[in-house]
């Protein structure tokens, strides 16, 4: 009970937080989501390290540690140090840059205006949406499993809490959170949000650290903390200390997972809130270090688990593992102010997607084509209010119906937006991306993208790579890949053998975008 | 005691190593930091004060401006090549079975990779020196429009 009032008091917090932004607000559309483009360094990088790590950073990493070893670290970890800091260099900065000069505030106004075409927002539109659905079911689906472990026996006997260990269920729990969201995003719009994930992400992060130390202690039972350190790594079974478990080329096609936060809409939303060029510099310094703050204990935590003084049972659903370690070794205070880091962590990524199916909804469907007297700006901040509850609502019931290991679920909709990645790319750095160039991209991504997810079962094979035996091919033989680099591949060639044949853009196009 | 005494040789030997590199290494840096110095006269006063020894050498070490230039321009292309190099060093296959415990806790898979990512570190912040746009915080105005139709 003390666990679940604990985490009950972090969350009216957030609503708190949520409703002081409320007091700045200033009422017009473009402070709710852009917060008038006023977030400094620190500010930012907070929110953009925030909104990057989600419970597939936390309850993700540890949870698949726990099943192929410390190479996870490598897999994703250090690969999204570099190559996140790279997207913000070559993608954050110039689309910031542009995004100021010509007002746009969602990525779509941006490929409407480079490519001179109206069809490639809505065409992008529902396919955003849909890949940022799959995004929020991580942390929907993780946030409900770890409140459910932590919270196991606190309720005895009573009957319907029966399948959920007598915690609260992950159904309501998924619920709460979702409800707890909506209600500082609305209340802070951007601004809000962007404390919150500041707060939230200084929470996880102290929590994490003090999570790790704890656990070590318990499993090492010693008053040294290297000697505790020692210990929990010592009594791992030697396998998971290695990369064994993950084939090299599949490690190796991981390094394109990350190049998908150059095309997660919320990213670009917090890229445009900077107040300068000058406020990138310290998220691209210190990404790669807050990264590897968060990921190695995780990971850690996830081999240490693995070993038999870890009170966690073989064979444990891997979403499950790091709320089973929180609940094992921490007492019930403590216990529940670690369940509030992770929520923290999750919540922070949750609101920026939100807040972002809202404004791409109102600026790229409701207000395109019309003129700004039909809708005044309250109607505006309410319609994307109504469709963030609409897309949360179906979020929440797919997560009911599709239960999924929350890192698979992460990386087929990563997936989805690395195939779009070579498109943004092309859109700043190449004049000779066209219109027809662009769509044939996002088309091959969306066909290339649905055939891989139904050939691996909608997901529910971890281990589905593609080809999907070795091709002999007369020079070298093709190994089996992750999915992401087929769908990557395709939308390159449909993007630049398209556009090569197709009219070039105009030169006032051309103009607008590219300096003499 | 003749293997003691061969140890202990060895010991010093590779200390004395150690400190020459060091020297050298500090010595290039210096000279790199007087480089830059001499190409940046705006940040003459403010930035390289005289207690870092910096300004004492400058004059002994400065190049012609328009070489040094040069340098400073070279770095940027140095800068991407170590981007790459990153991602080069991240497929480390050569430790791939290794199951090493460094400082008697950290997985050698995850030791390397720390490693890699504080120096990704590094690398961001010479890109931010030395690559950054300047142009863009002029660019970027106000805009007056404020939702964009097309």
């Amino acid at each position: 009970m003390i666990q679940l009032s604990v985490i009950v008091v972090y969350l009216l917090l957030l609503v708190g937080l949520g409703l002081s932004a409320n007091r700045l607000f200033r009422g017009t559309a473009k402070d709710y989501m852009l917060a008038s483009h006023s977030i400094g360094p620190f500010l930012l990088l907070m929110s953009l390290f925030g909104t990057t790590m989600t419970a597939f950073a936390l309850v993700g990493s540890t949870g698949r540690a726990y099943v192929m070893g410390a190479g996870v670290y490598g897999l994703l970890g250090s690969a999204s140090g570099i190559v996140h800091s790279l997207c913000f260099f070559l993608i954050g900065v110039p689309l910031w840059s542009l995004g100021r000069r010509h007002g746009y505030t969602t990525q779509i106004q941006f490929f409407r205006d480079r490519l001179e075409s109206k069809f490639i927002g809505y065409l992008l539109f529902p396919i955003l949406v849909f890949l940022v659905v799959g995004y929020l079911m991580v942390g929907v689906l993780g946030g409900g499993e770890v409140v459910k472990t932590v919270t196991a026996g606190t309720f005895p006997g009573v009957p319907w809490l029966e399948s959920s260990g007598y915690g609260v269920p992950s159904w309501l729990a998924s619920g709460v959170i979702c409800i707890v969201v909506l209600t500082y995003v609305f209340y802070g719009g951007m601004r809000g949000t962007a404390w919150a994930n500041t707060f939230q992400t200084s929470v996880f992060m102290i929590l994490g650290i003090v999570t790790f130390f704890i656990i070590a202690k318990a499993i090492g039972g010693t008053d040294s903390l290297f000697e505790n350190l020692a210990i929990a790594s010592k009594q791992v079974p030697e396998i998971q200390l290695t990369r064994q478990k993950i084939p090299k080329p599949v490690f190796f096609s991981f390094l394109l997972i990350p190049l998908s936060v150059g095309m997660f809409p919320h990213i670009f939303q917090h890229w445009l809130t900077a107040r300068s060029a000058n406020a990138f510099k310290l998220p691209i310094v210190l990404h790669p270090i807050f990264i590897m703050i968060v990921w190695v204990p995780c990971v850690l935590l996830g081999i240490w688990a693995s070993g038999p003084n870890s009170g966690i049972p073989q064979g444990t659903d891997e979403n499950a593992v790091l709320g089973m370690l929180v609940q094992t070794h921490a007492g019930p205070i403590l216990g529940g102010l670690l369940t509030a880091g992770i929520l923290a962590a999750i919540m922070s990524s949750l609101d920026s997607q939100f807040l972002c199916v809202g404004t791409m909804f109102t600026e790229d469907i409701l207000l395109h084509d019309r003129t700004s007297e039909q809708l005044n700006e309250q109607q505006v901040v309410r319609a994307a209010r109504y469709f963030i509850i609409a897309v949360v609502g179906l979020t929440y019931l797919l997560s009911l119906v599709l239960p999924r290991s929350v890192f698979d679920l992460g990386l087929w909709s990563f997936t989805g937006f690395t195939g779009l990645f070579p498109l943004v790319f092309a859109a700043i750095y190449w004049r000779r991306l066209t219109a027809a160039g662009a769509i044939g991209g996002v088309l091959a991504v969306l066909t290339t993208w649905s055939i891989l997810f139904w050939r691996s079962g909608f997901g529910s094979n971890p281990r589905y790579s593609f080809p999907e035996s070795p091709v002999n091919l007369s020079i070298a033989t093709l190994p089996p890949l992750h999915p992401v680099v087929g769908v990557f591949v395709a939308s390159v060639i449909a993007i630049v053998v398209i556009s090569l044949f197709s009219r070039p853009p105009s030169e006032k196009t051309l103009a607008k975008f590219f300096r003499p | 005691m003749a293997s003691l005494a061969r140890d202990d040789l060895r010991r010093k030997e590779k200390l004395a190593s150690y400190s020459r590199q060091v020297l050298i290494l500090w010595f290039f840096v210096l000279f790199v930091a007087n480089l830059l110095y001499a190409t940046d006269t705006a940040s003459e006063a403010s930035y390289w004060s005289s207690k870092n020894g910096f300004v004492k050498l400058r004059p002994l070490l400065a190049l012609r401006p328009s070489l040094a230039r040069q340098i400073v321009h070279t770095m940027k292309y140095a800068i991407w090549i170590l981007v790459v190099l990153l991602l080069v060093f991240h497929q480390d296959y050569w430790q791939w079975n290794e199951a090493t415990l460094d400082f008697g806790f950290l997985p050698r898979a995850m030791t390397y990779h720390v490693i890699l990512s504080v120096a990704a570190a590094g690398v961001w912040l010479s890109a931010t020196k030395y690559c950054w746009p300047k142009w863009l915080d002029e660019g970027a105005e106000h805009s007056t429009r404020e939702n964009v139709r097309t």
